[in-house]
């Protein structure tokens, strides 16, 4: 049996908990599905960039690390995994490791809005049912029906109608130590007409222990609705593999705000389908990948009804040998007419040997619409190198200024402050602490 | 302090240097003043260390270092630097990082002690204020969106904040309103001692009358035709370039500064 076959086996060996039995339903539709779905392949359109085998062979495991860290207490542990966090965001804060919340490193008291899936009242589990799948379901591909086949826990965020939540959602996912190996992590957010809510998604590895995530989040953002996301995925020791599906009503608005770094394999498919008029869309990400990592973003915008808006900024940085890849398909159609949509895509390669695949895709059936993409692709900027260089900073520190630089404007648009400097410093950290080639 | 000799430079294979002798010691101001296009930012940028740009002879000695052989930061280092002719916008990275930045990089080099946060905040509002920029210009991206006349004043203050021992300045005067060119002007002469030199390119005599010059050059066709004293300036705002472009002038080698 090879590395792959043991991984999928993995996945599918699972045992099936039955605390969760009311969402039988759900798994069994998933289940079926995947009798006609395959592990994607080089031919599959989707996934052609990646050599998906060879990413999810397993990884060595860094047993020292493991050893240390079952020699130490619960609280110690505890203790560690807070260092990771976003301390000063006043937030309700959900902790997760490995795909199980962790309620010592959580703080949520006086939190009525949200519940884990094996917590939900009777109500709760009938929204969650309502809810579950439902969105665009022509996009369940293979890890999203593995992940609603097995998943053990979930969790529900749910804002009641004209609710104006004023602290955000902090929901952190942290992977650590050798078991397992792949978890599943869902969330649900359900945003009812007129509410407004912030939510912030942090994935990590404080130990940079390795792992394997899959991950699936829907949000039903209902009419005159907002939801702010934030998303900033740091774990670079982690192979993840996140479908995000985004439903919106008449006037609402979803806004996402995305630092990726990249993995071993990163995939990230976001699917916004505007579903009511007048709905906003706008989504600002940036990726960073380096050494042999690999990223790929692919996002798709479903234009459905009239009078909508979506604007999208994806901004990428490919380092040493790394391999990007950015899809973003804009679908708009027959009945959407007056649409806005624009997306833009620039790159930064920062070696020879770095690549990125960038491929804006557009559909248009309708015939009223204003439509813009681009994407660029380009080095480093010879003019700003010399003149820093020139005021005594050395060519390996400017680039490092001019990578920061191109990413900052993403990072700038975080709505927390607290976000803001956390990543700022993260980034930097990890810059400065990489060497370039063919430099001292 | 500097000694250029016999330079020839090119860029992408075209000669724009053809032989040029500079001699500047410490304290002196020099100005060099010539057409467009005859060499003068080749001469800077050569200097300063950009990359496109190759001596294909002569020497360059920087208080008796071979300066052509080190890269540009470490010029920088060295107490080197040029204020551009066309400043360049970089986004994204603050003022204040930049020169923050740079101030511990040549500060390390020259095993001065570093600045605490508040003594670096503490002296660019200082310099700032000398340059007449507000400090917001600190906080937004270097040069970004900066007027033509700020971009100049935004080098003037890197040049205030760094204190270097040769300071070129490449029309750093031009595009300046009258109280601008005053402010610039200041900076250079509040920089000014007994070790430190200047050497301004300029196309005006109206930096010269608050920057008074020892030495002036004439660089015609990337060579110096001719040198004299501050009064060549007026001379040549007077009566252009023309009479020396003929070639009637005696070959620069044989004037000495
Ligand atoms: N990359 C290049 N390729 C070819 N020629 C170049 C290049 N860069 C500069 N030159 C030429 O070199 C000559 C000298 O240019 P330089 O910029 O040094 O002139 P200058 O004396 O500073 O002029 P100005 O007073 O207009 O600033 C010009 O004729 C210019 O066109
Ligand atoms: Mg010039």
């Amino acid at each position: 049996m090879n590395n792959l076959n043991a991984i999928t086996t993995d996945f599918t060996a699972k045992q099936q908990p039955d605390k969760n039995a009311w969402l039988q339903t759900i798994r069994d539709a998933a289940s079926e599905r995947l009798t006609s779905l395959q592990l994607p392949t080089k031919k599959t359109e989707d996934w052609k960039y990646l050599k998906l085998e060879k990413l999810l062979a397993s990884e060595p495991i860094d047993t020292e690390s493991i050893k240390d860290l079952e020699a130490k207490s619960v609280n110690d542990i505890n203790q560690l995994l807070a260092q990771s966090l976003i301390s000063s965001l006043d937030a309700y804060r959900l902790v997760f490791v490995n795909g199980v919340f962790v309620s010592e490193l959580s703080q949520h008291n006086n939190n009525p809005y949200s519940v884990l899936f094996s917590e939900a009242s009777a109500a709760q589990q009938e929204l969650i049912v309502a809810h579950l799948d439902t969105s665009h379901n022509y996009y369940h591909d293979y890890f999203s029906s593995l992940n609603s086949e097995q998943f053990e826990d979930g969790l529900l965020i749910h804002i009641p109608m004209d609710c104006h939540v004023e602290k955000p959602f902090y929901i952190v996912n942290l992977t650590l130590g050798e078991q397992p190996k792949t978890h599943m992590m869902r969330v649900l957010v359900v945003a009812e007409t007129g509410s407004n809510a912030t939510i912030i998604e942090h994935e990590d590895a404080p130990l940079k222990h390795t792992g394997m995530v899959n991950t699936v989040i829907e949000c039903f953002v209902n009419d005159q609705a907002k939801i702010t996301h934030s998303r900033i995925q740091l774990d670079e020791s982690v192979t993840s593999i996140c479908s995000h599906r985004v439903q919106q009503g008449r006037d609402s608005i979803y806004q996402q705000h995305q630092i990726s770094l990249g993995a071993k394999l990163k995939r990230n498919d976001l699917t916004v389908s505007l579903q009511g008029e007048h709905a906003k869309t706008d989504i600002r990400a940036s990726f960073y990948a380096r050494d042999q990592q690999t990223i790929d973003n692919h996002t798709c915008l479903e234009h459905i009804v009239p009078n909508c808006t979506s604007n999208e900024v994806f901004r990428g940085l490919v380092d040493n040998e790394a391999n990007a890849v950015f899809n973003g398909r804009i679908h708009i159609h027959p009945d959407a007419q007056k649409t806005l949509a624009e997306l833009s895509n620039k790159n930064l390669l920062l070696s020879d040997l770095a690549t990125i695949n960038t491929k804006p895709e557009l559909e248009i059936y309708a015939d009223d619409v204003r439509c813009s993409h681009g994407a660029t692709v380009g080095q480093i900027d010879s003019e700003a190198l010399f003149y820093l260089q020139s005021r005594g900073i050395s060519k390996v520190e400017a680039k490092r200024l001019l990578s920061m630089a191109f990413i900052a404007e993403i990072v700038g648009q975080l709505t927390e402050k607290s976000v803001q400097e956390f990543v700022t410093q993260r980034l930097s950290s990890l810059f400065s602490s990489l060497q370039y080639e063919g430099e001292k | 302090m500097l000694k250029i000799a016999n330079l020839r430079a090119t860029v992408d294979d075209k000669e724009i240097l053809k032989g040029l002798n500079i001699e500047v010691k410490p304290g002196e101001v020099h100005a060099i003043m010539g057409p467009n296009g005859s060499g003068k930012s080749t001469l800077s940028n050569v200097l300063a260390g950009r990359d496109n740009y190759h001596t294909t002879d002569g020497t360059v000695l920087f208080e008796g270092k071979d300066l052509l052989t080190l890269a540009p930061e470490e010029r920088a280092r060295e107490g080197v630097f040029l204020a551009f002719q066309y400043p360049v916008e970089i986004p994204g990275v603050s003022n204040l990082e930049f020169l923050k930045t740079s101030l511990e990089c040549l500060h390390t080099h020259q095993n001065k002690p570093l600045l605490s946060a508040v003594e670096f905040m503490k002296l660019a509002r200082e310099k700032c204020k000398l340059v007449d920029l507000d400090t917001d210009f600190l906080k937004r991206g270097v040069n970004e969106g900066f007027s033509g006349g700020e971009k100049k004043r935004n080098d003037i203050l890197q040049m205030l904040m760094l204190e270097p021992t040769l300071c070129l300045l490449d029309e750093t005067d031009s595009g300046l309103d009258i109280d601008a060119l005053k402010v610039v002007a200041d900076g250079i002469n509040a920089l000014r001692s007994p070790d430190r030199s200047f050497v301004l390119i300029t196309h005006y005599q109206r930096l010269l009358d608050y920057v008074q010059p020892d030495f002036v050059h004439v660089l015609v066709d990337g060579q110096i035709v001719k040198s004299g004293g501050s009064e060549l300036a007026l001379e040549l705002e007077e009566k252009g370039y023309s009479w020396l472009e003929s070639g009637t002038e005696q070959p620069a080698n044989s004037l000495k500064a």
